[in-house]
């Protein structure tokens, strides 16, 4: 079912998405569409729902009304589309979530083996060359408590990129590294973005989202408030709450 | 979880239904549960057409047909012709009382150790630590084993009991009074040094020690008389022998429940005073000792009460049986003489309202007292001491686990030693004491049921006797294990509650 | 650089070479001076951690006059009462139970594979200091060396006595034995001679401290309770006396019952003049037992010099020694022995007529050598003759630290000193082999540990080593007969029950506990049940089930013996604790594990068993190890539904005639065993939750 995805179709679509927790109305009619290789770049405060909007679009959380639909494929309870889609999208987390009891080598050759079912060799290959592409190919057969946060983030990002996801999606890749390690990780994804990969970042480095993004969304309260190219969003917001959290954080 | 769930899937068709993970989920449990009632149910058939064809279908008729034995220890009303269900009270009763004493004492004793093992005192922590670590790597079993056939066994005949404390003269010269007396004024004395003075402290001490030491080495040396002298019989209270324990005796009399009332009235009203007083310091700030007023008022209330109610005038006439087997009324003091005053009646008819009875006994058998079984001693002996190693152990974690920034803290405002303890340690030892003590509380209450290593009647022994002689094994033990099952349940309530207080109270 | 302890002024140059600048040159240094106030140093510490407060003092003195106490009182009793025979004739038992003696070999083995594996794993894991290996050198240096001088130290003389009449003290009496049977080995020299030195007075008698037959024992006694009742009387006659009214020291019930005592104590006549003891010559004969021919015979008088008579052959002898006075012999050479009866499978049918007799036989063993003869026991008239049994020749009185050592710590260090060197070279073998493989095999991986290679050999033999020894033990297919597992017991079968209960049940246990953390509620719900429902009841009670129960499941399992159907209890038992074990650790799994593996695709059951388990079983192997220290305790509750574990054995040696009621040995016995084994596995667990046993590696 490989299609040929020109740029006028949209990859992701999400259309009305609604999500609760408990009582608590999380996501509030939150509708956007990705282009291929578009890198949009999701702002806003914290609790406003963003990462747990990215994480209902390879379905770690489940939204309960409206449609998400990836790829051509809609998440739903089916649980093949599930596992297609979670192929399709690769995902870095805020804390790594690296398996500390495998090596940098098997963490990444993981899923490869085991989901896509490649020999061995080929999956270990793979995972040189990315381990390459991040800047740390010496690092292989080091356990991820030995690696810095750094090195930690950019072996997260090539274990996901193992797979040869058609998306990737970022929770706050940053945010639990110190200052001097923020650049490694940043210069690596600003990387992936010129490489063509369709992204989606949640942020809080302005400087990135100013540089790579092709589109800013910004979520307030669960619902997107404003979106637009970056030089509209930071030069021109249009809506209050954007002007007061745009003032608060620059 | 009740999520709102509307119509969002619009695309489900017949082939995607068992592909939904919500299908694929409800279809998996039923299956499962299917298994498991299918695993069950042939596990359940098979023993039943086995015990059906032994002729030994499970039933619970059984429990009243009449049980036929005796158990050493039990309430009066059961006898060899009570049933089995009874019997099976009675070991209940017996495993109850086991585990409730055990708690307890388990816990005193466990505490004591667990502050032992953190003492500054090398000795002392060392011992406390072998202590610990021998009870803790030796099985339960072996150790009740000990405790019976080692310990009790060799414990001296019923003739030459071991009595506490010996039975003898106690000599007490009466200069030992005056020594007190100069020691209490030199501590007086003692007390008013400014602080800048302290070091004298050990001039008074030494001073003191000095004075009786010239004081007692002229007596002996037949220098000077050394007085008069005070001299007691002392009885023993409790006894120690191959057959058990023995110690004292409370017997309620005619008037306990007038003095119980006495003694009601004197908590009432310091309960009262509790409450005031606890106002009166958030109120004003003012402290009071209120243990001391709440200790002080009933003692009063229980020495007015016992003295108002011994002093009733005695009946002077009782009903007795006769010799001939007549109810007849006579004067009390001439019933006594004729000796036909039964226990009952002596209690009805004394006038103190509790009596105290020492242990007596003649060569043979204990004639007062209340007495233990060498079964149950050893019972005890070894699931007190076993478990109070795992409780030493908890405490001295819990209290290991107070980071000692907050001592210091505490010290550093200014509290004392107790209550810094009592304010800041123990709250917060408790919270990671609590669950793992409740746990041990468990093991007690289950490791109870290894009274059948020394041959105690508690609820496992008697349930097998009762198996062995009706035939409904499976029955019985199936009883005992639901009887556990359900004490393991109170007690894991109990524990959770006192721990949901404690989390909540620190947070 | 000056040294600091160096009380001299420095010489030459200023540190640092500041002769090039130097400028200010200090030439006096400050003085290193000893602590004020003893600081440092043992009495230092002694007022620091015993007498730092008066309460402090006083808890010293209490603890240590208590602790001095107990351990004299147990060291005083070990040596000179506990009679340790009941342990070294039963250590087979409380080894390996009645495993088939053609199949021990394999127990050996087990045990050699045990002590290199563990041993490899030190290596690999940890370092054995050089005064650790000293001290084990020296330890075993010592369990070798003190049965070489418990032989060379000369054996204790028995004392058999001799008398026309009863011999009668008290309540008890003893009839005279003429004729007394012994077993020996040939070459041996039996000397005989009547021991004057003790008859001399009841003072001397009464400290008789040999092997006695219990004619001599009742003499010593009757000795001693004449001087104590002589004692007593006097110490009663004392305090009557002090006590008179104008002096009252005594209550009316302790006056009463002390005048009673009196009255009861009659001081009799000296013993040794009441029995005339070794007053007249006694005269003797040696016969062989089964031939009944003579081999020496003549008469002991007092003070002649002992009678030196020179044993032919192995076998039995009788001692004849006819009752003239009272006598108290002292011989050297006779021991005392115990009777084992067996039971002989194959036994030749034609001569047994009496089916009572049909292939059983009795072997005699003599207890402070090991000296067996199969020779039936000499009967005189068709009438057993009287003989050295263990329960009649006693050792009696207060046994000396040499006779202790000679008798019992000699002979029990050279039953085991073979066993224990082998398993030590066995262990120091892995100890090197390990550190070989780390120096000679390379690593595949760089940057590991320098130990890589050998902890992953070791993680590999340990796991294997339940399955090898459970093999090795119960045998497999055609290689190894099956052993029956109803002769199985003593250690070897607690810790064969251990270690079903903690892998066996493994793979429950871990369904359990993930069943218990399944989304899916009627899985959640069943699993709960089940561990709540185990973990609510005792262990006897699982235990008793499973002995009812399992013969009633299936007809095809009425015959599983006892000791499987422990297995299934313990197992069912287990797998509840287990899962509670490994729930923990899966909690101790950070949620985000799971998240990232299920974003990269991975399907459920991939999640669990590749990353979730593997970490949370790294988190529970300390738990794992209390886990077996609790379950190798519990398992002395199979000795509750008559299995011989080793609290089982132990009860059944009690029960022993020869042995009857020795319960301080026997308990104290294995209650040191059970010790060793979980306070070596305690110690293990806790270095293992000190180095965080895998959880170093976590982010």
């Amino acid at each position: 079912m490989e299609t040929e995805v020109t740029a006028r179709e949209p990859i992701i679509v999400c259309r009305g998405v609604n999500k609760w927790f408990g009582e608590f109305h999380v996501l509030r009619d939150v509708s956007v569409e990705v282009m291929p290789q578009e890198v949009v770049v999701i702002i806003g405060p914290s609790g406003s729902g963003k990462s747990t909007f990215i994480r209902c679009i390879n379905r770690l959380e489940e939204h309960q009304e409206g449609q998400i639909i990836v790829d051509d494929i809609e998440l739903g309870h089916d649980v093949r589309n599930v596992a297609a889609i979670r192929r399709e999208i690769g995902m870095v987390f805020q804390q790594f979530n690296l398996f500390p009891h495998l090596t940098v080598m098997q963490n990444i050759s993981l899923a490869p083996i085991n989901v896509r079912n490649w020999a061995r060799d080929r999956a270990e290959e793979k995972a040189r060359e990315l381990l390459k592409r991040v800047g740390i190919p010496e690092q292989a057969d080091k356990y991820p408590g030995q690696l810095s946060g750094g090195q930690q983030q950019r072996v997260a990002i090539a274990r996901a990129l193992a797979m040869e996801p058609k998306i990737m999606l970022f929770d706050e890749p940053t945010s639990a590294l110190d200052p001097e390690m923020i650049k490694e990780v940043l210069d690596v994804m600003k990387e992936l973005a010129r490489s063509g990969m369709t992204m989606l970042v949640v942020t809080h480095e302005m400087g990135f989202a100013r540089e790579v993004a092709d589109r800013v969304l910004f979520f307030d309260q669960g619902r997107i408030v404003e979106t637009g190219t970056p030089e509209h969003f930071f030069e021109s917001p249009q809506h209050p709450r954007t002007k007061l959290f745009l003032s608060q954080i620059l | 979880m009740a999520a709102p769930s509307p119509s969002s899937q619009r695309r489900s068709s017949p082939s995607n239904l068992l592909r939904d993970e919500r299908v694929l989920q409800i279809a998996g449990q039923i299956l499962f549960v299917i298994i498991l009632i299918a695993l069950l149910y042939g596990l359940v058939a098979g023993i039943l057409t086995a015990l059906e064809s032994k002729n030994l279908t499970p039933n619970l008729w059984f429990l009243q047909t009449r049980a036929g034995f005796d158990i050493s220890e039990r309430p009066d009303w059961y006898s060899a012709s009570s049933t089995y269900w009874e019997a099976y009270v009675v070991g209940l009763i017996n495993t109850l009382r086991n585990i409730s004493v055990g708690l307890i004492a388990a816990t005193v004793l466990g505490v004591l150790v667990g502050i032992f093992l953190l003492s500054t005192n090398w000795l002392v922590r060392t011992i406390s630590q072998v202590y610990v670590e021998i009870l803790r790597n030796t099985p339960l079993l072996v150790q009740l084993f000990a405790w019976y056939f080692i310990f009790m066994l060799s414990l001296p005949t019923f003739q030459q009991s071991v009595s506490l404390p010996q039975e003898g003269i106690a000599i007490v010269p009466l200069r030992l009074l005056i020594y007190a007396a100069a020691g209490l004024w030199v501590w007086s004395q003692m007390r008013r040094l400014p602080p800048s003075r302290h070091r004298r402290r050990r001039l008074y001490v030494w001073g003191w020690v000095a004075l009786v030491a010239a004081a007692e080495a002229a007596v002996r040396l037949g220098m000077i008389d050394g007085g008069s002298t005070f001299r007691f019989e002392v009885q023993p209270w409790a006894y120690f022998n191959i057959r058990g324990f023995a110690f004292p005796e409370i017997q309620a009399t005619g008037r306990s429940a007038d003095w119980m009332a006495f003694v009601a009235v004197g908590v009432a009203l310091a309960l009262v005073l509790w409450v005031y007083y606890g106002r009166l310091k958030e109120t004003t700030g003012r402290r009071a000792p209120r243990p001391a007023y709440a200790i002080a008022v009933i003692a009063v209330a229980a020495v007015a009460g016992w003295v108002i109610v011994s002093g009733e005038p005695a009946p002077s006439t009782v009903a007795v049986t006769n010799a001939d087997g007549a109810t007849i009324i006579l004067p009390l003091e001439e019933a006594r003489a004729q000796a036909l005053l039964t226990p009952e009646d002596e209690l009805l008819a004394a006038r103190d309202p509790l009596l105290f009875k020492l242990p007596t006994k003649n060569n043979f058998r204990y004639l007062t007292g209340t007495q233990i079984f060498p079964e149950y001693m050893a019972l005890l002996l070894g699931l007190v001491v076993y478990t109070s190693a795992f409780i030493a152990e908890i405490v001295r974690a819990g209290i290991q686990a107070v980071p000692h920034g907050q001592v210091e803290a505490a010290r550093a405002l200014g509290l004392s030693a107790t209550d810094v303890l009592r304010l800041v340690v123990l709250p917060q030892a408790l919270r990671v004491i609590i669950p793992p003590l409740g746990n041990q509380y468990l093991n007690l209450a289950k490791n109870s049921s290894l009274a059948i290593a020394v041959a105690f009647a508690d609820l496992f022994l008697v349930t097998t006797t009762i198996m062995n002689q009706s035939g409904q094994s499976v029955t019985g033990m199936v009883m005992v294990m639901l009887t556990y099952l359900v004490l393991s349940l109170i007690i894991a309530w109990a524990t959770n509650r006192a721990n949901s207080r404690f989390q909540l109270v620190t947070r | 650089m000056t040294p600091l302890s160096d009380p001299q002024p420095p010489q030459g140059a200023t540190p640092g070479g500041a002769d090039a600048r130097a400028a200010v040159v200090y030439y006096d240094e400050p003085p290193i001076k000893p602590p004020p106030n003893l600081v440092a140093g043992p009495l230092a510490w002694a007022r620091d951690n015993l007498f730092s407060t008066p309460t402090n003092a006083l808890l010293t003195l209490i603890a240590g006059a208590l602790t001095i106490g107990a351990v004299a009182g147990i060291v005083n009793w070990a040596v000179s009462q506990g009679n340790w025979y009941i342990i070294i004739f039963n250590l087979r038992q409380f080894m390996v139970g009645r495993y088939e003696p053609e199949a021990e070999w394999r127990v050996v083995l087990t045990s050699l594979i045990a002590a290199f594996i563990f041993g490899f794993a030190l290596a690999s894991w940890a370092r054995v200091s050089r005064r650790t290996a000293l001290l084990l050198v020296a330890l075993i240096a010592l369990v070798f060396v003190i049965p070489l001088i418990a032989a060379a130290l000369p054996l204790p003389p028995t004392y058999l006595s001799a008398s026309a009449d009863d011999i009668a003290s008290g309540s008890s009496t003893q009839p005279p034995v003429d004729q007394f049977a012994f077993i020996a080995r040939g070459g041996e020299t039996l000397r005989l001679e009547l021991a004057v030195d003790l008859s001399a007075g009841d003072a001397d008698l009464q400290t008789l401290h040999s092997f006695a037959d219990p004619g001599a024992n009742l003499l010593r006694a009757a000795a001693f309770n004449r001087l104590r009742d002589q004692a007593r009387v006097a110490e009663i006659e004392r305090l009557l006396a002090e006590d008179a009214p104008n002096a009252r020291t005594l209550t009316a019930n302790q006056r009463a019952a002390l005048e009673t005592e009196r009255g009861r104590l009659e001081v009799s006549d000296p013993i040794t003049e009441t029995f005339a003891l070794n007053q007249t010559p006694q005269s003797y004969r040696l016969l062989r037992g089964t031939t009944q021919e003579i081999v020496a015979e003549g008469v002991l008088e007092a003070g002649s010099a002992p009678v030196e008579i020179a044993l032919p052959e192995d076998g039995w002898y009788i001692l004849e020694k006819p009752g003239e006075g009272t006598a108290l012999i002292r011989v050297y050479g006779i021991y005392p022995h115990l009777e084992r009866t067996f039971t002989r499978s194959e036994t030749v049918d034609e001569t047994g007529t009496t089916t009572q007799s049909a292939g059983r036989f009795s072997q005699f063993v003599r207890l402070t050598d090991e000296f067996t003869t199969e020779e039936t026991r000499p009967r005189i008239d068709g009438d057993n003759v009287p003989m050295a049994i263990i329960i009649d020749l006693q050792y009696r009185g207060d046994r000396t630290p040499a006779d202790w050592l000679m008798l019992y710590v000699g002979p029990f260090l050279d039953g085991v000193n073979d066993a224990l060197l082998w398993m030590l070279v066995a262990g120091v073998v892995g100890y090197y082999a390990a550190r070989a493989a780390d120096r000679y095999l390379p690593s595949k991986r760089k940057g590991r540990s320098a130990r890589a290679v050998s902890q992953r050999f070791s993680t590999w033999m340990l796991s294997a080593l339940p399955f090898i020894i459970f093999l090795l033990i119960y045998g497999f297919g055609s290689v190894l007969p099956i052993t029956d597992t109803r002769r199985w017991g003593g250690l070897m079968l607690t810790i064969m029950l251990t270690m079903v209960g903690v892998l066996a049940s493994f793979p429950l246990g871990v369904l359990l506990a993930l069943g218990r953390r399944s989304a899916l509620p009627a899985i959640r719900v069943a699993s709960t049940l089940y561990i709540e429902f185990v973990r609510g009841v005792p262990l006897i009670t699982v235990l008793f089930m499973a002995q009812l129960l399992v013969p009633l499941v299936n007809p095809s399992l009425a015959e599983v013996d006892n000791v499987f159907r422990a297995m299934v209890g313990i197992l069912l038992f287990s797998a509840a604790y287990l899962a509670e074990n490994v729930r923990g650790g899966l909690q101790a799994v950070p949620h985000g594990q799971e998240e990232a593996a299920k974003a990269l695709g991975l399907a459920g059951w991939q999640v669990t068993l590749l990353i979730t388990l593997p970490q949370a079983l790294r988190y529970v192997i300390p738990a794992l190890v209390g886990q077996f220290i609790s379950l190798f305790k519990d398992t002395s509750l199979v000795a509750i539904v008559g299995l011989l574990d080793l609290t089982g054995i132990a009860r059944s040696t009690v029960a022993q005639t020869e042995f009857l009621g020795l319960y301080r040995e026997v308990y104290l016995f294995i209650g040191i065993l059970y010790f060793v084994f979980s306070y070596v596995m305690a110690a293990i667990s806790r270095r293992l939750e000190a180095s965080g046993s895998g959880a170093a590696r976590r982010v």
